[in-house]
């Protein structure tokens, strides 16, 4: 097992609006491959991090006296990766109901925030820490208006301290028309019904959520305006929805038949939303609206194909084909336990047509880039937050390891409950 | 409407004493187009029953002495039509407590009937007066059995007329039933479930009828085997007397239908069959009579997975070709409604895709009556068979085809609300 | 279904096959790649490989293409033996779990095998050819599974990998117990792993005296036929049960936790039977010692963890921990979807408690194979093996890497030019 030996974790305090930064440590990464994203690969160079941001970075740059420095020949230096769909923090173990905050009761519930219920010990996020995740969209899931999610980076013991920015955006799921999966169905005598009226219900059913959503938009714009003019009751959902509705804060519409990501995006247009699609299993289908309409997309690529006619890489090369037509997205895990694959499914996309800088870029700058936060992480640069790792190679390569994780510039223990296990019966005979 | 009363043959030589005018047995009609179906089409024609029976059908046949005569300018006459395998006759199943979407938990409806009982006898539940909608319609001959459960029992062959179940009773019982079904809660509930129940079940048969027969043969010093309604109700089915009806909607329920057959030794039929044309070579080879749903879209329940909607309606397509193909791939089978909400029109459907009308004629008469085991006795307009015919307004099958007449064991029913055929004048002369 | 490969390939740097259907007749050469053969020659550069009549017949750096043989060019490319997945539930028809009884062992896979799910067609493009299909977790002993090769094409019954061993489906833990799911009016035993155990144990009681049933009646049917008792009841769940007891049947249990881990080995050994794999086991590196002094083999998730109470003690470092210790172990995929990445899956063993490239390998390919005593077969290239290959455009561990082919016996069943979608 490679693990690289490190110092203690400082405490880490920085954050967004948590006033400044006491990690005044300087370090340098000398003599390493660093993909800076943003521009070209440096060969062999050196990155300063001081005061929790990138001092400076290049091949001529050198290690300023007294910093600690860091050995990197042979090794390649990345941005920190930005996971931009989640659960993390909101998640511990799937099945026990005590520890999941996902999805509240009911269909509408736009003031449900993810920021209130993260758990900043969560034994996840060090998990997917120490494989590079130094960022990630914690969103609610579930109904028809989840609630808004945050940009969480991944260090940080209070829900503020892991705040980056809040709201992101209101996350929403398209209604497809069919009810949710429950397993208790499974052992039910069935609702048998032919196929067109199947088809028939679906579409009713869909058309009765999208009005109800419309609706509720137009509500929410009118007690937006009646809040400014200063006589509004409290109605939490409403106020919630209100820069929504001004199109002050995106959308995030969970979609993945062709068809439901039309709806979508007809939908935004109608009321003047900014969209974003997540899963986007068929965004290929309709590549040329998405870019036409500026539509962001996040993006999981390990998935079946959603059609039997599907070609079986059509997952795979989904991602290849939205950048072919110019459309925005980012890579996302959709998940929480498994934030830690993130590279892989870049990889995925990678084998498949991406160019591998831009699977890169995918889970980094666009993701910061779509959730408006660019000017301080997803790349290389002086002046960014100094999210960053080190690795034995190519970061989408499931051999190589991470060796070093700075978050705001503070170095961050590789232990996680797992290496923790591993130390512990490894030598059990 | 006369609805003639179903009459033992004893009593038939005093009927012409007993009721008005005593032409109710005797009838010829006359100057019809007759399509035969075992033989060619007469363009005009006569058809004379008598008794039940039909006995004689020919270009130059005069109407016999007695013998009511109907006109059949205009019409055309055919077999009546044979529905193999649905539930014409029973009583509709009560509603289901509707679910709703995202709602409460739809209470599970009670099925009417034990699942797991090859002992139940259709006949039992047969309601005289629930045919009328299928007669109407043309079928005069049906096979019943219960769609619900894994082993509904065993199924009835009724034409489709009389006042009591009994009477309608062309085959009692016709075949034993397995569904290649699942049920909810209790074994079996996965498909791999119902095998594995079915294969025990024959099994525990075989073994019941070794043990009588161990019994029989010398019961001194035994202690005498249980009676099982169950086992003994595989009996026939094991001694190759009796059919056993797999009804299954995949292709492999097919090679599964035929697995138990090797394994076994026992006769097999295959019903509802949507992907039967992907083995046609395998029920080709084996000759496995063959019931084909018309019913292509019919009720299931959601799938829990992903939905691929175009696979869906690609499979519906694939089930509305599917008699085309078959009838293609020269494998004979007989057309059923399997509870289709409109027989003919799932039949028309068939035709519209491909099958030739001909052929759908052919497997709703003597190919369904030959996969039926009656076609010795039914299925076709000839001499000496059972006088079950239909007069139809034009081309049988098509849309605008209405049904005049429909004759079942030679009493004549006519569709409700149609004005009657008015009969030619008196008999004796000829057409 | 048929399939019939359009005359020509399209693209460029493609595979180069006859355009015909290649008969299973004609010698097949794959030329000129990166040979990781899993077997005793290691890895071989520009090597080649001859297949006769589905079997492998030459493999080595100096072999050449026997005339006529149809060529696969294989320059630049790396060529492995068909990946092995341990745990899998693609092409079962209408239900994964006879989820009534505690105990099912009368159920068969093999009678539900659906041959036209097209992840049959998704996993040969991942470089999968053979799947061990197993029942699902629902019940502590649930139903026979079935080793199936990937030849998409052909009826369920040519599916069949023909004589591979037997194998029944054990569960423990949460799934049988249901603790993570109630079924509306039923409550099921067991509830409590000791539920679990007691199950178990009463059903090879019950074998147990179904055996001697059995050998009783077989004693004395040798009397005279007219003396002769009838012969007991034909049980089909019990006779399943019986084979385990006769060591007819590999048992694949499905299990999470150290204790009931123990728990099986323990009952295994006292009923006189072995467990062939642990499957999940994600605490198996706790006792690690133990699995492999009963000489189980662990079938595992690189990475799967969290999902459940009894997966928090889940680590990556599962497997190497295991192989440490001597188990042979497998990483297999439970999914459709990560069935076709397993050589990525498998890549983890690297990063995850250093397992060389040539044991992560394994993981996916003679591991399985033995653990599904099907390794005299395949697992490896190696001659007389089955020509089970699968031929990567990189090296399988590589993040560029992607099937370019897949053969079993010898047939090309995947060809990433040919075969864009599986209709």
């Amino acid at each position: 097992m490679r693990r690289a030996g490190l110092p203690l974790a400082l405490a880490l305090l920085a954050g967004a609006g948590a006033g400044a930064s006491s990690a005044a440590e300087t370090t340098a990464i000398t003599g390493a491959r660093i993909v800076t994203v943003s521009g070209p690969v440096i060969e062999k160079g050196t990155i300063v991090i001081s005061g929790g941001k990138i001092a400076a970075v290049g091949a001529d740059v050198t290690a300023p006296p007294g910093a600690a420095v860091i050995d990197g020949a042979g090794r390649t230096v990345y941005p920190g990766l930005i996971d931009g769909l989640t659960t993390l923090g909101l998640t511990e173990i799937g099945s026990v109901s005590g520890s999941v905050d996902v999805a509240e009761i009911g269909e509408v519930n736009p003031h449900a925030k993810a920021w209130i219920a993260l758990n900043p010990h969560s034994a996840l996020l060090p998990v997917a820490r120490a494989n590079g995740v130094t960022a990630a969209l914690a969103a609610p899931t579930g109904g028809l208006v989840s609630g808004q999610s945050a940009l969480i980076r991944m260090a940080g013991s209070t829900p503020d301290a892991l705040t980056v920015k809040a709201p992101v955006a209101m996350h929403v799921v398209y209604p497809t028309g069919r009810p949710p999966f429950e397993l208790a169905r499974l052992f039910e005598e069935p609702e048998l019904k032919t196929f067109e009226e199947r088809q028939k219900d679906k579409k009713k059913n869909r058309e009765k959520e999208l009005r109800r959503l419309g609706n509720l938009l137009q509500e929410a714009r009118a007690y937006g305006e009646a809040l400014r003019a200063g006589g509004a009751k409290p109605d939490l959902p409403l106020q919630s929805l209100a820069p929504v509705a001004r199109g002050e804060v995106p959308v995030v519409v969970r979609a993945d038949a062709e068809d439901d990501i039309r709806g979508a995006v007809a939908f935004a247009e109608e009321h003047a939303l900014k969209l974003i699609v997540a899963g986007a299993l068929e965004a290929w289908r309709c590549a040329d609206l998405l870019k036409q309409r500026d539509v962001a997309v996040l993006l999981s690529v390990d998935r079946l194909p959603r059609r039997e006619s599907d070609r079986y890489d059509a997952a795979y090369a989904n991602a290849a084909r939205l950048h072919a037509a110019g459309v925005r997205f980012a890579i996302v895990s959709d998940d929480a336990s498994q934030s830690r694959n993130l590279p892989y499914e870049a990889a995925m996309a990678r084998a498949h047509g991406l160019p591998a800088e831009i699977a890169l870029r995918a889970i980094t700058l666009s993701p910061a880039e779509i959730f408006g936060v660019a000017d301080r992480m997803g790349s290389l640069a002086p002046g960014k937050d100094a999210n960053l790792f080190v690795a034995t190679g190519d970061i989408m390569d499931h051999r190589v390891s991470v060796t070093h994780v700075f978050v705001d510039g503070a170095p961050q223990s590789l232990e996680t409950r797992h290496t923790r296990l591993y130390d512990q019966f490894k030598d059990r005979r | 409407m006369r609805r003639g009363r179903a009459l033992s043959c004893l009593t038939v030589a005093i009927l012409p004493a007993l009721v008005e005018g005593g032409k109710e047995d005797l009838y010829a009609i006359t100057g019809a187009r007759v399509i035969t179906v075992s033989g060619p089409t007469l363009e005009v024609g006569t058809v004379v029953m008598r008794d039940g029976v039909i006995e004689a059908v020919g270009r130059d046949v005069r109407p016999p002495v007695g013998a009511r005569v109907l006109s059949g300018k205009g019409l055309t006459l055919s077999p009546g039509l044979i529905d193999g395998f649905g539930g014409v006759g029973l009583p509709a199943p009560p509603p289901r407590a509707a679910g709703g979407s995202g709602g409460a938990a739809p209470a599970p409806a009670p099925s009417p009937s034990n699942p797991l009982a090859p002992q139940t006898m259709a006949l039992e539940r047969l309601r005289p007066s629930e045919v009328v909608q299928a007669r109407d319609s043309g079928v005069t001959t049906a096979l019943v059995i219960d769609r619900e459960g894994v082993l509904p029992g065993q199924s009835v062959l009724v034409n489709l007329g009389g006042d009591e179940a009994e009477a309608m009773v062309l085959k009692q019982p016709a075949a034993l039933h397995l569904h290649m079904a699942t049920l909810r809660r209790q074994y079996p509930s996965s498909l791999m479930g119902t095998e594995a129940y079915a294969r025990q079940a024959l099994y525990d048969a075989v073994r019941y009828r070794d043990a009588w027969a161990a019994y029989e043969k010398s019961p001194r010093g035994r202690r005498r085997p249980a009676y099982d309604a169950a086992l003994a109700a595989w009996q026939a089915v094991l001694a190759g007397t009796q059919p056993l009806v797999v009804t299954g909607q995949r292709e492999n329920d097919v090679r599964r239908a035929l697995a138990l057959a090797d394994e076994f030794k026992i006769q097999v039929a295959v019903a509802g069959a949507p992907q039967a044309w992907r083995v046609a070579p395998i029920l080709q080879a084996r000759g496995v009579p063959l019931l084909v749903s018309v019913n292509f879209d019919p009720p299931r329940a959601a799938s829990f997975g992903a939905e691929d909607v175009e696979k869906e309606r690609r499979e519906i397509e694939e089930a509305e070709r599917n008699p085309a193909e078959l009838h293609k791939a020269g494998v004979p089978f007989a057309l059923v409604s399997a509870w289709a909400p409109d027989f003919l029109a799932g039949v028309r459907k068939a035709i519209e895709k491909g099958l030739p009308r001909e052929a759908a004629l052919r497997a709703l008469t003597l190919d369904a009556a030959r996969a039926l085991g009656v076609a010795d006795r039914t299925g076709s307009l000839e001499a000496g068979k059972i006088a079950n015919v239909v007069a139809w307004s034009g081309d049988p099958l098509t849309a605008e085809a209405e049904v005049k007449m429909v004759f079942v064991d030679g009493r004549l029913y006519e569709p409700e609300e149609r004005p009657e055929p008015s009969p030619s004048p008196s008999a004796g002369a000829t057409p | 279904m048929t399939r019939r490969p359009p005359a020509g390939s399209v693209g460029a740097a493609v595979l180069v096959l006859a355009a015909a259907v290649q008969a299973a007749e004609e010698p097949v050469a794959i030329v000129g790649g990166t040979i990781l053969t899993v077997g005793p020659q290691g890895t071989i550069e520009k090597g080649t490989v001859v297949i006769r009549d589905g079997k492998i017949a030459a493999v080595g750096k100096d072999v050449t293409a026997p005339a006529g043989a149809t060529v696969i060019d294989a320059g630049g490319r790396y060529v492995i033996p068909g990946i092995i997945d341990a745990h899998s539930h693609t092409a079962i028809e209408a239900g994964v779990n006879e989820c009534s009884d505690a105990v099912t062992a009368e159920v068969r896979i093999a009678d539900v095998i659906d041959h036209r799910d097209v992840n049959i067609h998704r996993e040969l493009a991942g470089g999968v050819t053979t799947v061990n299909v197993l029942h699902g977790s629902c019940n502590a002993i649930g139903g026979q599974n079935a080793v199936l090769k990937l030849r998409w094409g052909k009826g369920p019954d040519d599916l069949v990998f023909e004589q591979a061993p037997r194998g029944i489906k054990f569960a423990l833990g949460e799934n049988p117990k249901r603790s993570n799911f109630t079924v509306p009016g039923v409550r099921r035993y067991p509830a409590t792993r000791m539920g679990v155990e007691a199950v178990i144990r009463e059903a090879f009681e019950e074998a147990r005296a179904y055996e001697r049933e059995w050998d009783a009646y077989g004693a004395k049917a040798g009397s005279a036929a007219a003396e002769r008792p009838l012969p007991p009841r034909r049980n089909l769940r019990l006779e399943a049960l019986r084979d385990v007891l006769d060591g007819k049947v590999l048992v694949h249990a499905h299990c999470y936790r150290a204790d009931e881990i123990l728990m099986l080995i323990r009952l295994a050994e006292e009923f006189g039977f072995k467990i062939r794999t642990f499957q999940h086991v994600l605490e198996g590196y706790k006792v690690a010692a133990e699995i492999a002094r009963h000489g189980a083999g662990a079938s595992t998730f690189s990475d799967w963890w969290a999902y459940k109470l009894e997966a928090f003690d889940a680590t990556p470092y599962n497997a190497a921990i295991m192989a440490a210790h001597g188990v042979t172990v497998s990483l297999n995929s439970d999914s459709d979807e990560l069935a076709r990445r397993l050589y990525w899956e498998a890549a983890k063993a690297v990063k995850y408690g250093g397992v060389s490239e040539t044991e992560a390998l394994k993981m996916v390919t003679l591991n399985p194979a033995w653990q599904l005593g099907i390794d005299g077969r395949v697992g490896s290239i190696e001659v007389g093996k089955d020509a089970d290959i699968a031929i990567f455009s990189a090296h399988p561990f590589a993040p560029d890497a992607r099937v370019e082919a897949t053969l079993v016996d010898g047939v090309v069943y995947f060809d990433r030019a040919r075969d864009g979608s599986a209709r």
